[in-house]
């Protein structure tokens, strides 16, 4: 018997215990630490997984509510808009494209020389386009301090369109424009 | 003096067997306490883990079923509608808003005197702004000339010829196209108010002071 084994066996009484409490410690973390360690880790990620799945769920909600509450208020919007700033009807469009360019002409010194009308609608909108194409003649300065006026005018006019006429004459003093001058009207329902 | 050792089972060290006993039982200790601490840890940890995948389902079927009855109670043609109309007066606001005195300025400032301007249409689409421009000079040199200067002033970009005339006078004609980003805000009737968001799509205007205009130098 070597030295080794004479004391193990003297010594059985302190080393047994110990043997056992060690054989309990590995059986305690394969049968239970590790397995617990591993289930905490799935269910780590299942919570991380909920988690993101919330946030989709709580973004959705959120962009239906946005949905709801920007439509009522485009819908007050896009009332005010056609109440309060487009012209009401067809007459007023007209009334606005005649005596309200020819003021902003006199205000600005130049001579509106010639115009015409046309309407048209875009397929599915609720506005009709009035389109007054104006052959307007002044000095440079004027001219511009006209678009100026008609694009801080409170009414709504949009300028589509400068061209300069072919009726420029060299000689003469000031220039010849053509201006493409749009308003809108609401004149029906969209599905019109 | 005898130094033989007679006996028959020869010593060994009792104290160092001892203390390597007692080493090895505080490592299985230390090891048993890491153990039923990492237990308890973990076991608390679980606990919380299964409880809030219980509330984030809860509450995620709560949002989802809300969601849902929210979009039921939508038109989805009525929004369809109100939709197109708030896009189309947003391009509406946009083309208002647009400052002609402000291009001008800038067209004004880059123009070389050999070369004329003799026509200028914007168009609007999906928050662009083109800039159609039908202009003439006595060379090419001096639509390269004004091409350049509109490039150095940074409001356009992607500067583009579509069709472009030799005459008989010798005149260059030609017909360009620029991105026109301007660098100052635009010039707004007060009449004119920015609509709400909507999404989708978007409605946006900007509102801004009318300025005065730049004093002309023609």
């Amino acid at each position: 018997m070597s030295i080794w084994q004479r004391a193990v066996v003297e010594k059985r009484r302190i080393l047994l215990p110990l043997l056992i409490a060690i054989i309990a410690n590995v059986v305690l973390y394969v049968v239970v630490v590790f397995p617990l360690g591993r289930q905490v880790a799935s269910a780590q990620q299942e919570e991380r997984a909920a988690r993101e799945q919330l946030i989709r769920a709580r973004q959705d909600y959120n962009s239906a509510k946005a949905t709801v509450t920007g439509k009522q208020q485009a819908d007050i919007a896009l009332k005010k808009f056609y109440k309060d700033v487009l012209p009401p009807d067809q007459s007023v469009a007209q009334r606005l494209t005649y005596t309200r360019l020819a003021q902003l002409a006199k205000q600005a010194n130049v001579r509106l020389e010639h115009g015409t009308n046309e309407i048209s609608r875009e397929k599915g909108s609720a506005l009709s386009k009035l389109t007054t194409r104006y052959t307007l003649f002044g000095e440079y300065r004027d001219v511009r301090r006209f678009i100026y006026s008609l694009e801080t005018a409170p009414e709504f006019l949009v300028l589509e369109n400068i061209a300069l006429s072919s009726n420029n004459e060299p000689q003469t003093r000031g220039v010849a424009m053509n201006l493409d001058i749009a308003t809108y009207f609401r004149s029906g329902n969209a599905a019109d | 003096m005898i130094r033989t050792n007679l006996s028959t089972r020869p010593f060994y060290n009792e104290r160092a067997v001892h203390a390597l006993a007692a080493l090895v039982a505080v490592a299985v200790l230390a090891v048993a306490a890491w153990q039923v601490v990492r237990i308890v840890s973990l076991s608390g940890l679980k606990t919380d883990l299964n409880t809030a995948i219980k509330k984030h389902k809860a509450e995620t079927e709560t949002r989802q079923r809300d969601a849902e009855a929210i979009r039921r109670g939508i038109d989805q043609k009525e929004l369809a509608i109100v939709a197109a109309q708030a896009k189309e007066a947003n391009e509406l606001i946009e083309q208002r808003t647009f400052s002609w005195t402000q291009l001008f300025n800038l067209i004004e400032a880059t123009l070389p005197d050999d070369v004329m301007l003799a026509a200028v249409r914007p168009e609007f689409k999906d928050a662009v702004t083109q800039i159609n421009m039908d202009v003439q000079g006595k060379s090419t040199d001096d639509i390269q000339a004004f091409w350049d200067r509109l490039v150095k002033t940074g409001a356009f970009s992607n500067v583009l010829w579509s069709s472009t005339l030799f005459t008989d006078d010798g005149l260059n004609k030609m017909q360009m196209r620029a991105v026109y980003t301007p660098s100052q805000p635009s010039l707004q009737p007060a009449s004119v108010k920015p609509m709400p968001p909507l999404a989708p799509p978007t409605l946006q205007a900007p509102l801004t002071p009318p300025a005065t205009p730049k004093k002309e130098s023609k």
